[in-house]
This record gives C-alpha cells, sequence and structure tokens, in this order.
C-alpha cells in the first residue's frame, strides 16, 4: 500500500506489497475467518457424526455389559438364550453377536466366524462383514469370557458412514466457499484501509513536494483515520505559525531596521562631510557607537521573541518563586520609580511557586514596569501585583496612570514594532509587549489589556500577564 | 597581564588587541583553533580570550574542555557571536569563566578581563573590604566611612560590596545586572544608573573625596583618588 | 477412517481372502424359520393383528423375500414384548 510503488523490479514490488500493513490486516482477517470457519465445522462433526458414533457404542457397550451379566448367571446357555432374544427384536438389523469357545467354534450370535483381521490393541475395532453378498461396515467390540469364550458385540455402521461422507462432502464445499470469501474479505478490507489512508499519504506526498498549503481532507466520521488526519493538520498548522512568525522577523529586520541603520550611516557620512573640527567628529561617533548599540539590542529583543515563541525554551523550563523575581523587579524598578517622583505599589502572596522560566518572566515583567514609569506622569502611582487567579494559573499584573490604549490599538499592542500614536517620540522599538506576548505563549497563558480606571479621561492601562504555573 | 587572544576575524583581533595593548596588557593573537590550544597548553597565560566558531577543526569548547581535561585552570572568557542562552550555557558549563556575546563595547570587554584576572587574589576570604576611609564590613553587613556609620538598604550593600571588591577596576551595567541581581535580561531603561546614584548619594555625600566614579560609556568604579 | 482402510485391505486381498470376512447368518431362511418358531412359542396369546404380521412375514420368506419376512417376524415380535 505504498504511496509511489511505480519503480522497476517486480519482485522487490511483490515484495513490498506482501510486507504493507494492508495485507497483513487482509491476512489476519483472512486466516481468523478460516479459523473460526473450521471451528465451526469440528463443532458440527463433533455434534452431528460424533454424537451418531457415540451413541452406537453406548448401546454396544450396554448391550455387551447385559451379556456378560447373562454370562455370569446362566454361561453359555444363559448368553446364547439373550443373544437370541436381541436378534428376535432387532428391527433394524443392526446388530451382530458372536460367542465362541476356546477353538473358536461358534456357540450362539449371527455371524459365521471370528473377524481374521488381525487384533487391534484394545477392545474396540472397525471390520468388515459381508451380508448377503455385500460387505458392509461393522462396529464391533470384543470382550473375552472366561475359559477361553469369547463374545462379540457389534453394530452395522452403513449408516454412521453414509452420514460421515455427506458430513464431510458438504464440509469441504462450505470451507471452499469460506475460502472464497475470506479472500473477498480480505481485499475489500484492504481496499478500505488503503482508502482511508490515501487522503492522508497524499497530502502528506504533496507537503514533502512542497506545496505547504495542504491540508488532510476530514471525512465525517470522525474515526482514528480522521484523528490522525486532524493531528497532522494541527502540526502543519504550527508549523505555518513559526513560518510566518520567521518571515514576520525578516521583513520587520529588513524593514524596519533600516531606518536606524540609514540613519547612523548618515550621521557618519555627513560628519566625514562637514564636521568643523575634531570634537564633532568625535561626537558624532559617539552617537553613531549608541545608535549601533540600539540597533544590536533591537536583533536581541527581535531574537528572543521568536525564541519564545517558537517554544524551544519549554525544555529548559524549571521550577521558581514568582514572588521572588516580582520583589527583585520592584526593587529593580522601585529606584526608578522613585526618582521621577512615581509611587510603586506592590501587592502579592509570600510565595508564588510556578514552573516556566524565570529570565523571560522577569523580562516580560520589566517591559510591563518599563512602559508603566514611561508613560505615568510625576506624581503617579504605578500598582504591580500578582496571585492565583485560578487553579493552575499565576497572574502579574502592571497598572498605570498614562494614556492608555485605544480598543484598536490594544489589538495592535502585540504587533513587532507597533507604536501607539502618543509614544512614538518616547524611546523604544515598540518590541515591549511583544515579548511579554511571547513570554505568555510560552507559558501557556496570555496577555490582557484593558482601562485601568474605565470612563476617566486618562484611563492608563492595565496590564495582566497570565501564566500557567504548571509545565 | 600576559594574554592569548584566539580570534579568526581578522579585524576583530587587530581591535581587541591594540585596546587590550593600550590598557597595559601583553596580547598574543593566533587564528585557528590548533594553534590556540597548542599555545595555551605549553605557555603560561593569565588569561584566554576564545572565541568559539574556529578555523581548523578545533573549536573554542573543545580548547576550553581540553585545557580543564589537562588541569589547566587559566581563566578563560568566550567572546562570540553564538549569543543564545543554552550556547552562554554550553560556554559556561565546558569550563569557560564569562561569556561576552558581539557586538560588544571595548570597555565591557575590558572591566570583565580585568574583573577575571583579579578574581583568584580575592578568592582568601576576608571579612572587611577598605577603600579609602570606607570601610565594608561582610560579618555585621554594615558600612562606615570615616567611623561614621552609614545606612544601607540590602541590596545596596551587596552593590557596594561588589564594587569595592573590584575597586580600582571598571564594573559594567550588565556585570551589576548579573552579579548583584542574578539575571540576565535587557532593561530598556538605564534602570541600574539610579541605584548607583541612590548609593552614591549616601556613601560620598558629606565627605570631601568621592569615591564612587562613573566611567564614560562602560560603567563605574570605585576607587579612592590618586 | 479405519474402516476405510479394512476395506480397502479387504477390497485388495484375493478371492479366496475374501471370503475370510465374516458373514452375517441372520437373513437366511433358516432364521426365519426360527423367528416364526419363537413367536408362536413365545406369543400365543398375541392380538390378532400382530399374528397376521407374523403370517405375512412367514408368507413373506416362503417367497423367497428373507430379509422382508424376517423384518416383519421381528416387529411382530416386538411389538408383542411390548404389549407385555
Amino acid at each position: 500500500m505504498t504511496v509511489s510503488s511505480e519503480d522497476a523490479g517486480g519482485w522487490r514490488d511483490i515484495g513490498a506489497y506482501l510486507k504493507s500493513a494492508g495485507f497483513r490486516f487482509a491476512a489476519l482477517f483472512a486466516v481468523l475467518f478460516l479459523a473460526a470457519m473450521l471451528g465451526f465445522a469440528l463443532m458440527l462433526w463433533w455434534g452431528t457424526a460424533g454424537t451418531l458414533s457415540r451413541q452406537i457404542d453406548d448401546a454396544i457397550r450396554a448391550d455387551a455389559l447385559g451379556l456378560q451379566e447373562a454370562w455370569r448367571t446362566g454361561g453359555v446357555a444363559a448368553v446364547r438364550e439373550a443373544i437370541g432374544e436381541r436378534l428376535a427384536v432387532d428391527i433394524d438389523d443392526h446388530a451382530i453377536y458372536l460367542l465362541t469357545d476356546e477353538a473358536g467354534l461358534r456357540l450362539a450370535g449371527n455371524l459365521d466366524r471370528w473377524p481374521a483381521m488381525p487384533e487391534t490393541p484394545g477392545s474396540w475395532s472397525a471390520e468388515a462383514v459381508r451380508r448377503d453378498g455385500v460387505v458392509v461396515p461393522a462396529r464391533l467390540y470384543r470382550l473375552p469370557l472366561d475359559q477361553g469364550h469369547r463374545l462379540l458385540v457389534g453394530r452395522d455402521a452403513t449408516d454412521r458412514e453414509k452420514l460421515r461422507s455427506l458430513l464431510s462432502e458438504a464440509l469441504l464445499w462450505s470451507f471452499a466457499v469460506a475460502v472464497a470469501f475470506a479472500l473477498a474479505g480480505a481485499a475489500a478490507l484492504r481496499r478500505a484501509l488503503a482508502d482511508r489512508l490515501r487522503a492522508a499519504a497524499a497530502t502528506a506526498s504533496a507537503i514533502a513536494a512542497g506545496d505547504l498549503s495542504r491540508r488532510v481532507p476530514l471525512s465525517s466520521q470522525r474515526d482514528e483515520f480522521d484523528q490522525l488526519g486532524a493531528s497532522m493538520n494541527a502540526m502543519l498548522d504550527r508549523i505555518d505559525q513559526l513560518m510566518i512568525g520567521i518571515k514576520g522577523v525578516s521583513d520587520s529586520i529588513a524593514h524596519d531596521l533600516r531606518t536606524p541603520i540609514a540613519r547612523a550611516r548618515m550621521r557618519l557620512e555627513n560628519a566625514l562631510l562637514s564636521a568643523p573640527d575634531a570634537e564633532s567628529l568625535r561626537a558624532a561617533m559617539e552617537t553613531t557607537v549608541a545608535d549601533l548599540d540600539g540597533i544590536s539590542r533591537v536583533f536581541q529583543a527581535l531574537l528572543r521573541i521568536v525564541e519564545a515563541e517558537a517554544g524551544a525554551r519549554r525544555a529548559a523550563f524549571a521550577p521558581f518563586d514568582l514572588a521572588a523575581v516580582l520583589t527583585d523587579a520592584a526593587e529593580v524598578y522601585g529606584a526608578l520609580a522613585e526618582e521621577r517622583g512615581l509611587h510603586l505599589q506592590t501587592s502579592w502572596p509570600d510565595r508564588l511557586e510556578m514552573v516556566g522560566d524565570r529570565d523571560m518572566v522577569l523580562q516580560a515583567v520589566a517591559n510591563l514596569l518599563d512602559n508603566a514609569v514611561k508613560f505615568t506622569p510625576a506624581g503617579g502611582t504605578i500598582r504591580l501585583s500578582a496571585g492565583t487567579p485560578a487553579r493552575g494559573k499565576r497572574h502579574v499584573s502592571v497598572s498605570d496612570e498614562g494614556p492608555g490604549l485605544t480598543p484598536e490599538d490594544r489589538a495592535r499592542a502585540g504587533e513587532r514594532f507597533f507604536r501607539a500614536d502618543p509614544s512614538r517620540a518616547l524611546p523604544g522599538a515598540g518590541l515591549g509587549l511583544s515579548l511579554v506576548k511571547a513570554v505568555a505563549a510560552l507559558h501557556d497563558g496570555e496577555l490582557r489589556l484593558r482601562d485601568a480606571r474605565a470612563g476617566a479621561e486618562r484611563p492608563g492601562l492595565e496590564a495582566r500577564l497570565l501564566l500557567s504555573s504548571r509545565a | 597581564m600576559q594574554i592569548l587572544l584566539v580570534e579568526d576575524d581578522a579585524e576583530v583581533a587587530r581591535f581587541v588587541q591594540k585596546g587590550l595593548q593600550e590598557a597595559g596588557h601583553i596580547v598574543e593573537h593566533v587564528a585557528n583553533g590548533r594553534d590556540g590550544l597548542f599555545l595555551a597548553a605549553v605557555e603560561p597565560f593569565h588569561l584566554l580570550v576564545l572565541d568559539r566558531m574556529l578555523p581548523g577543526g578545533v573549536d573554542g569548547l573543545r580548547i576550553v574542555e581540553t585545557l580543564r581535561s589537562q588541569g589547566n585552570k587559566t581563566p578563560v572568557l568566550f567572546l562570540t557571536a553564538l549569543g543564545a542562552v543554552d550556547e552562554r550555557v554550553k560556554g559556561l558549563k565546558a569550563g569557560g569563566d564569562d561569556y561576552l556575546v558581539k557586538p560588544f563595547a571595548f570597555a565591557e570587554l575590558l572591566a570583565r578581563i580585568e574583573a577575571l584576572a583579579r578574581r583568584p587574589a580575592m578568592e582568601v576570604p576576608a571579612t572587611k573590604l577598605t577603600v579609602a576611609d570606607l570601610e565594608v564590613d561582610l560579618l555585621s553587613r554594615t558600612v562606615t566611612r570615616g567611623g561614621k556609620r552609614i545606612e544601607v538598604q540590602p541590596r545596596e550593600f551587596r552593590l557596594l560590596e561588589h564594587l569595592v571588591r573590584h575597586a580600582g577596576q571598571v564594573v559594567t551595567r550588565t556585570m551589576l545586572l548579573e552579579k548583584v541581581w542574578d539575571y540576565h535580561f535587557d532593561p530598556q531603561t538605564n534602570v541600574i544608573d539610579v541605584h548607583v546614584s541612590r548609593l552614591r548619594q549616601k556613601v560620598d555625600r558629606g565627605f570631601d573625596v568621592p569615591l564612587i566614579h562613573t566611567v564614560r560609556n562602560a560603567g563605574y568604579m570605585i576607587r579612592a583618588d590618586a | 477412517m479405519p474402516w476405510v482402510a479394512a476395506l480397502l485391505l479387504f477390497a485388495s486381498m484375493p478371492a479366496w481372502a475374501q471370503q475370510a470376512a465374516p458373514r452375517l447368518i441372520s437373513d437366511s431362511p433358516e432364521y426365519c424359520a426360527e423367528l416364526a418358531a419363537r413367536f408362536v412359542a413365545l406369543e400365543p396369546e398375541a392380538p390378532a393383528h400382530l399374528r397376521l404380521l407374523a403370517d405375512e412375514g412367514r408368507q413373506l420368506c416362503a417367497e423367497g423375500q428373507t430379509r422382508g419376512g424376517i423384518a416383519k417376524l421381528r416387529r411382530a415380535l416386538k411389538e408383542a414384548q411390548r404389549g407385555e
């Protein structure tokens, strides 16, 4: 059931065919089906021909025991009498009896002599017996009596043999039909399997050939094959996302970094051409060094964002105390806030255990605090809080008293390099919230933005970072 | 100090070598890993500055691993464009002592080199650190200057302690972030400056001689003015 | 099946060996007479239809249809026995 079995080599094809899962499943089905048929046939045989055989044997044995009793009570005469009685009422004409003395002379019964066939071990045997010139099969039971006398009790087994041959012929034909059905069923099974898998296999081939937009078509059955297809589609969507992310980075780098690079170059060229003295030349160069540092940091930030979005850092997750991280962040930014005349209000429980990337979480919180400090005017308050909003979740919230973001801007806040109008003049590349979003996603969470004081003229922004506390 | 620089980029090598020599160090430079490993094993250096990606089949990581397996404890600073966190971890795990990512500011490189070189001397446990009339008592966690007790918060104490341990050396903002706060992150604004200036208020205000100095484009340094 | 083996063996034997297979002797006119005598001796009070049956049996034996006659006589004997 390979997708491309058009290569040359007949034997190779046959080998592949035999190894294919479809063939093996079909073969398994056929074997099981035939085994079931065989079981059925054996049960039937046992129930019919087998039962008949057992009935005959039981009758013979009962007869023999009865005659043995007669021998014990009355010797030869009693046995002859008993045999005579039995034969007299033997309507079916199936009974066979013979009583001989030690010399082999017939004393009673309807068989003229002891069978000449060699004695098989055990008391039972199957012999040929003549009746009216016709040879018929017989089932015979030998019972040695004392003083050398021997008793033979048996039944004509013609009917039994007829039933046996009838049954075996029927069963043989049934088996042939069963084999045909098994083969047909196996072929149908194999076809069904191939059909179900064809969609997924074809999609995979197309994707391998380069068409990444293809997805596995799903039927309405929602069975295991559809689940496989759905998983493949989810995987492909994720790959799509990652590729868009990477492309986004390349686009951003190409488009948005050209400006600062061009600026730096212009400054240097300008200084080369028209700087009045060495001092201003130095000054231009120093500014350019700072510019280049800035560009370098933007690169770093972009790479961190992509790293976070790709999810690779999940492998390095470790348990840490979120409360400790926030304490540190508050300490680092507290001094800055104080210097700007801002109050930093904090509120969180003593310990907030979680599993994740400590550095990334600090970076996200630092970015949020950075924004809050940047936009809150002197005298204002920044609130930093954290807690457990639900089982398995942690939240970190930063509220400021700046101009806030309009709903439209909020939607675009996570875009790389997006700057809302009020912030265009302020330093920063516009990557801060982008990273926060990426960190949230890395920790199975999200970033929610809303007005800190709804309805006020300057509503401020409340940024709520939600994280999963478990890996 | 005798420094071995193993760097295959000629421009970077020239830049670094010139800068370090001007700072008073003797710098030997090779451009491939094999020669670097050989020299490092054979000649005594105070410090090695290694690029990670080197031609010749032997890269920076391998050099350090080999040296460490031979019992060579010379301090190593990686200077490399491989900046991702796991690369940094790889470098430090292999036996490196510090890790600086390109592009870098020369002042940062110099500060870190001198910090590394100073380290062995300071391994001797000290209970008191002194710079001019400033005394930092590590046991009681107190700071006194000219006999007068100065109240500092715990974090400010650690900041001061770090500066004093590297008295006379440049300590960059990144180094402070890493050593005093134990984080690798990039603050958008110069939050560190605010902390240092608060500390400076407490330590230098009211005294004739300022001890904490800002080094332009580099960082900070504590020293008694010569 | 052992009977098949026996039959094959029997069929493959020469004529004199085939003669060695035992023969059922309860299909002979002598046995017919024996059964008739048994009937008469043992069932004097037998109902009419059974005595008729026995007579028919004797008749058949006399005409040469031994098996049919023996069968009727046996049936008569069995019915008479059951009636006891």
